[in-house]
């Protein structure tokens, strides 16, 4: 039986936040950026995640947050490693721009999510750094 | 869709096509208008709505695929000759962007709607002492 498996599109980014490596379904978006600095190729997406690619850089911690970025909420995952930062994202919703009625419902649920995604990411910093505070319990 | 020019016929069905919107428009000749803009028909469909039954041009501005487009519609005979014309985009990068020209895009549906109302003002029946 042949079974689908999907996978999570993602970039590995080098220290100067060069794409170095993609997945195939990230393949389309940023495969012809090979070589050149992601954020330089999305207008307005250095101020929205420039400071958690520094993060994870500087602190070589995992860092997850949710952004809304052209018609897309998403989750975004960044790891440090020994190839560099590997990102990989969730789209969990878009934006419905064919009428203004579903553009009004589609951005009510997009705050929505991203509201609710921050703050169970939140928590989960809040968790995961309580646990450290008690000895890894 | 930057500015397309066709003919409806009664039924909405797309009966003729400007040249320079051939291009887009002459695979859906013969179609209904919703083939081609589907979801359109609640915000289309009113305004030939009052053309017909006004038999005079109609002006509008709505909100469609991401774009703010002004809508001009003009009886021909049993047919209604539209003019749509792209105003404004739905700028999507990023939460200020968007909510700024949705701000710009919702003006100048009000704006239009303003001058609808004033235009339609002298003959309603609120303008009766």
């Amino acid at each position: 039986m042949a079974v689908a498996v999907e996978a999570a599109p993602y970039v590995v980014l080098d220290d100067e936040y060069r794409v170095v490596e993609t997945s195939w379904p990230a393949d389309a978006a940023v495969g012809p950026l090979r070589g050149q600095h992601l954020l330089d190729f999305f207008p307005g997406s250095r101020p929205l995640f420039l400071p958690y690619l520094e993060e994870a850089q500087r602190t070589r911690r995992i860092v997850k947050f949710a952004q809304y970025f052209e018609g897309h909420v998403a989750e975004i995952g960044i790891f440090p490693g020994a190839r560099g930062l590997t990102l990989v994202w969730e789209r969990l919703c878009t934006l419905d721009v064919m009428t203004m009625d579903g553009l009004r419902a589609s951005l009510r649920d997009a705050l929505e999510t991203l509201r609710a995604r921050e703050d169970a990411l939140h928590r989960e910093v809040v968790r995961s750094s309580l646990r450290v505070v008690e000895g890894g319990r | 869709m930057s500015g397309l020019g066709f003919l409806l016929d009664r039924a909405d069905t797309i009966v003729q096509v400007d040249a320079e919107s051939r291009a887009a428009v002459a695979p859906f000749l013969g179609h209904p208008l919703w083939t081609f803009l589907p979801e359109a028909r609640p915000l289309l469909g009113p305004v030939l709505d009052e053309a017909r039954r006004v038999d005079g041009e109609v002006e509008s501005t709505i909100f469609y695929a991401g774009w703010s487009v002004d809508v001009r519609v003009v009886p021909v005979g049993a047919c209604l000759a539209v003019r749509l014309e792209r105003r404004t985009e739905l700028e999507l990068r990023t939460l200020e962007t968007l909510a700024e020209s949705l701000r710009s895009i919702e003006a100048e549906l009000a704006a239009r709607e303003h001058v609808r109302h004033d235009r339609r003002a002298p003959a309603s029946p609120q303008a009766l002492p």
